[in-house]
């Protein structure tokens, strides 16, 4: 006999509207993000601006929203004026953050062509490790402004008449870090972002600020971090941001397996941590989280490879992701729409090669790994409001994280068209759970589809020889039937379960 | 045509299960809340021991499960053992929180036995005002150790054989406030706190401990204190205390009635405080709240001006409540309700005489002022689990607050899940508002009795003359049937509807 987790579906077990910026990606001057896989001159695919034509394909499937860009550690060394005017006149430089060399080929205005071809929307990130205020407030009126000043006239010159008004901009990367280039301590660096914050406004009002938390829930300055940034930076900025990579340095596959209940605790934490400031502050304002970077490390990756250094796009953070790793996403994703009342953006690092959803050989294929589909999943069907499923999972011991629930999920309801959704995952290495769900306010609804994703090897993946290997199947069982929805949730899955109100 | 707010009584909006503490209440050595209110010797109805029982009668009522004792602002200045052995060798103090005098003819050992009359459980809090560690290593051998050393013995001495094995102890009161007798900076109370609670523990391990937090949510210090107070304490304490009282100074009655707002925003902020500092310790310990004084507050000010000091029990902070002070506390009880899952114990302050529920004259009676009913009502049926109601309600503006919901409420499951109570207040001082519930996951259930508090006067108090002026009434016209739930909420009214399964 089965096992067996309740749900309910109830529309008072609303979480939030959900932002549609949590379907965001990041795109770094990092190993071939850039060069070899959105940007590559000569590949049979590549259009007149040399971008590729299959990658461009394969990412408006899955309708990022937001895409975070240059960097990353990149950025906090970047001089963002080397990447604009004409290329054959850009400099190449010492990349200092990943140690290699930065062509400048591609820089600003490539990417926000790029933005317009991939129908996303740009985040941008400007450096307060080398450099600070001033930069700031000359790319934003490079970027922002209509004309008649220095930078904005540049701008024209470079043949981009109209400004691009772009509104979401992040204070720096990960300055919590001292791996950062000019790593900053709390108070230094919410000192130089509140200044920067309030010089960027002036040039443009009406642009929404991220400050840097913490880099991962582990790192010795967490949570205090957040709320020392806070106290300086409350009153000028709009998001805070956080970054968590999973999976790294796990040995036992049940530990990796409850990974997203560790992110879970990090976003509790930090809202906790906003409004004890916003409280302290004596504010009406409410800081919102930017989870902009965030995802799995190959789960059955051996070692990793010698990089040498001063090289032009080495491969960097390239392996297979295993079905198992896309049951991780998956939770985690999950877990992010569970706390959509606060978690506004999200940006899925990398978009493409670095732990990315698509890889690329260079002047060669590409295919989408595994975890491109929880993603694609979650951005096509979880659009709308989120709704909790009060789940009631068998649960396992794990040493980490104690009791840890075999199913975990989240619903998200389209008023529009009448759909709602259920993502779900079943942690179960051997077992199949059955999802029994009170849906008695959605009687009028039936299953349109049930989508699995699972394997019988959790670490088989997708490869430029098989990309085929790990798709998703439409072959899952859930039926819904006098407000009761019942479904096998397969051991080890990913499962999308749609539903439709009756015509 | 009235206008309608729709609720939701579903098994999966659960908040969490009721600490009955959370109807506990407060005694303390303050005007004539212990002289004069339960402890009055030659009262017509006194006992033996000269505990009042017509007061007594009333506190069992109510059931109320914890009373903290010996102050508040008194307990800062006090030295307890003025208050054991007999009583005639017991010294008169100057009192200096409230600058009266101390009989010191009630203390310990009468408190502990009045609470077994009462059918209650002691909360004690320590001086860590003008005292400190020393102090609370000796009451807690004295009331807790079973004997044979020189504290533990000399309670025998005093005709207590069996340790009185008090569990939940308050270290100190109010210490952020700069009138406290010895106020501290977060970081020296922190440290105190934190060596106080240490010690404390080698002598008895089975205790529970609640740090001071801030006394109220305007505090300049808040809720910093209460960081920094839990980054020194947080191992071995288990609970952060919270202070608050609300009051209609300026006769603003919708701003008044909005002030649970205030509660609730107060609560989530102890609640977030709590949760980063538990990160930053890396605990997986949750430090839960003790809101151990609450209550509406603000009558008695210009009277307690005109007292001369240094007089034995004179008649302090005797706020007379009206009928609108009882839909506040109403309110309040509801917001600790919501937050069941966090708040295990909150005192009503205070308990007779003092800004209290039960009024009394000396050597005369005593009688149910305004805000007994709704903590009665809250105390009596509302154990169990506490549910939202998922409530949307029509709002009303207020500068303070933006959009208050004219209805505000919860509802409470008994553990046999046999009774369901709702709790109800409509703030609309106009209309009435009707109810509108979906209840189909208790179409097995029925309307026991609709009780409903209100008043053709705002302001109306109940007195010695007329006791009976505002009283609760089984008048009101909530049905349950085929799993929905109609009621009216008569303007400005406190509601308990009462559902029972068939």
């Amino acid at each position: 006999m089965s096992k067996t987790a309740k749900i309910t579906l109830h529309p008072e077990l609303e979480i939030a509207d959900v932002d549609s910026r949590l379907y965001g990606s990041f795109v770094e001057h990092l190993g071939r993000c850039i060069y070899g896989g959105i940007y590559e001159p000569g590949h049979p695919t590549a259009d007149e601006e040399g971008f590729r034509g299959d990658v461009l394909d394969l990412v408006r499937k899955l309708q990022v929203p937001i895409v975070r860009f240059p960097g990353g550690n990149f950025v906090s060394a970047y001089n963002w004026e080397d990447g604009i005017g004409p290329v054959e006149e850009r400099p190449r430089r010492l990349e200092i953050a990943w140690r290699a060399i930065e062509t400048n080929q591609f820089g600003l205005n490539e990417f926000m062509s790029w933005c317009a071809k991939a129908g996303t929307q740009p985040m941008y990130t400007i450096n307060l490790g080398t450099r600070g205020i001033d930069t700031a407030r000359n790319v934003v009126e490079y970027c922002n402004h209509p004309g008649g000043a220095y930078w904005s006239d540049l701008r024209k010159s470079h043949g981009v008449a109209e400004p691009y008004k772009i509104k979401t901009w992040c204070l720096g990367n990960e300055m919590d870090g001292p791996w950062q280039m000019g790593y900053k301590t709390a108070t230094e660096y919410g000192r130089l972002a509140n200044e920067t914050a309030k010089v960027m406004r002036q040039v443009d009002p009406d642009i929404e600020l991220v400050a840097c938390g913490s880099s991962n829930s582990q790192m010795p300055t967490y949570p205090e971090w957040n709320a020392t940034v806070l106290e300086h930076t409350y009153e000028h900025v709009d998001y805070i941001s956080i970054h968590d990579y999973y999976g790294r340095r796990i040995k036992r596959i049940e530990t990796f397996l409850a990974q997203s209940v560790d992110m879970d605790r990090y976003i509790k934490t930090i809202i906790a941590t906003c409004d004890y400031v916003k409280a302290k502050k004596r504010s009406r304002k409410t800081i919102n989280i930017s989870f902009d970077e965030w995802n799995v490390v190959f789960y059955y990756r051996k070692s990793k490879p010698e990089i040498e250094p001063w090289r032009i796009a080495p491969a960097r953070g390239e392996a297979m992701y295993s079905l198992v790793d896309a049951v991780v996403f998956g939770s985690l994703i999950i877990t992010l729409l569970k706390h959509a009342d606060r978690v506004r953006m999200a940006c899925q690092a990398l978009l493409i090669n670095v732990l990315g959803l698509i890889v690329t050989r260079t002047n060669s294929v590409c295919w989408r790994q595994t975890i491109y589909y929880p993603f694609y999943h979650a951005s096509v069907y979880g659009r709308g409001r989120a709704l909790s499923l009060n789940i009631k999972s068998p649960t396992y011991e794990d040493a980490e994280f104690d009791t840890v629930p075999y199913v975990d999920g989240v619903a998200v309801v389209n008023d529009e068209n009448d759909t709602l959704t259920i993502f779900a995952i079943n942690r179960s290495l051997k077992e199949d759970i059955v999802l029994d769900g009170q849906a008695i306010d959605y009687s009028d609804y039936s299953v349109r589809e049930h989508i699995t994703l699972t394997s019988e090897d959790i670490s088989a993946g997708n490869t430029a020889e098989n990309p085929d290997n790990i798709t998703p199947k439409s072959n899952g069982n859930a039926n819904l039937k006098d407000g009761r929805l019942l479904a096998t949730l397969p051991k080890t899955s990913w499962n999308v379960i749609r539903l439709e109100k009756k015509r | 045509m009235s206008e309608t707010a729709k609720i939701i009584l579903h098994p999966e909006l659960e908040i969490g299960t009721i600490d009955p503490r959370i109807y506990g209440s407060f005694v303390e050595h303050l005007g004539r809340c212990v002289y004069g209110g339960i402890y009055e010797p030659g009262h017509p109805t006194a006992d033996s021991e000269g505990f009042r029982r017509d007061v007594l009668e009333l506190i069992r009522a109510i059931d109320v499960p914890i009373v903290r004792y010996p102050g508040g602002n008194f307990v800062s200045g006090f030295n307890w053992e003025d208050s054991v052995g007999p009583r005639e060798n017991r010294p008169r103090r100057l009192e200096l929180a409230w600058r009266t005098i101390e009989t010191n003819q009630f203390g310990m050992n009468e408190f502990m036995r009045w609470c077994k009359k009462a059918k209650t459980a002691p909360m004690f809090a320590i001086n860590l005002g003008t005292r400190g560690i020393d102090a609370a290593r000796n009451i807690l051998e004295y009331c807790n150790h079973p004997g044979g050393t020189y504290w533990s013995d000399l309670r025998k001495s005093h005709g207590v054989q069996e340790p009185h094995n008090i569990k939940t102890w308050c270290l100190g009161n109010e210490m952020d406030g700069p009138w406290q007798l010895g106020h501290k900076t977060a970081h020296e109370y922190g440290r105190i706190a934190l060596e106080t609670a240490k010690v404390m523990r080698q002598v008895d391990k089975d205790l529970e401990l609640v740090a001071c937090g801030s006394s109220n949510s305007r505090m300049p210090t808040f809720p910093e204190w209460e960081a920094t107070v839990l980054e020194h304490a947080y191992d071995e304490i288990d609970y952060i205390s919270m202070h608050n009282y609300y009051g209609n100074k300026e006769d603003r009655t919708e701003n008044y009635l909005a002030q649970s707002l205030d509660m609730d925003n107060f609560i989530r902020t102890v609640i977030s405080t709590c949760d980063y500092v538990k990160a930053r310790k890396r605990s997986k310990k949750t430090i839960n709240l003790s809101f151990d004084e609450w209550n509406v507050w603000f009558h008695s000010g210009e009277a307690d001006k005109k007292i001369a000091p240094w007089s034995i029990a004179p008649p302090q902070l005797e706020d007379v409540y009206t009928f609108e002070d009882a839909l506040v506390v109403g309110c309040l009880l509801i917001t600790l309700l919501k937050h069941a899952d966090r708040i295990k114990m909150a005192c009503l302050a205070q308990l007779v005489n003092v800004i209290a529920p039960i009024m009394t004259e000396t050597g005369g009676k005593c009688w149910k002022q305004t805000i007994y009913y709704p903590y009665y009502h809250a105390s009596r049926f509302g154990r169990g689990r506490a549910f939202d109601l998922h409530i949307k309600s029509p709002v009303y503006h207020d500068d303070q607050f933006d959009a208050v919901p004219y209805v505000e409420g919860i509802a409470t499951v008994s553990d046999d899940k046999q009774t369901i109570t709702i709790f109800a207040v409509n703030r609309n001082l106009k209309e009435a508002i009707n109810i509108e519930g979906d209840c189909r996951d208790y179409a097995d259930y029925r309307v026991l009795e609709h009780i409903t508090l209100t008043s053709d006067d705002l302001k109306a108090q109940n007195t010695a003359e007329n006791p009976d002026r505002v009283v609760p009434e089984s008048n009101g016209n909530a049905d349950l049937s085929d799993g929905k739930l109609s009621a009216t909420l008569p303007k400005a009214s406190w509601n308990v509807i009462r559902l029972g399964r068939v």
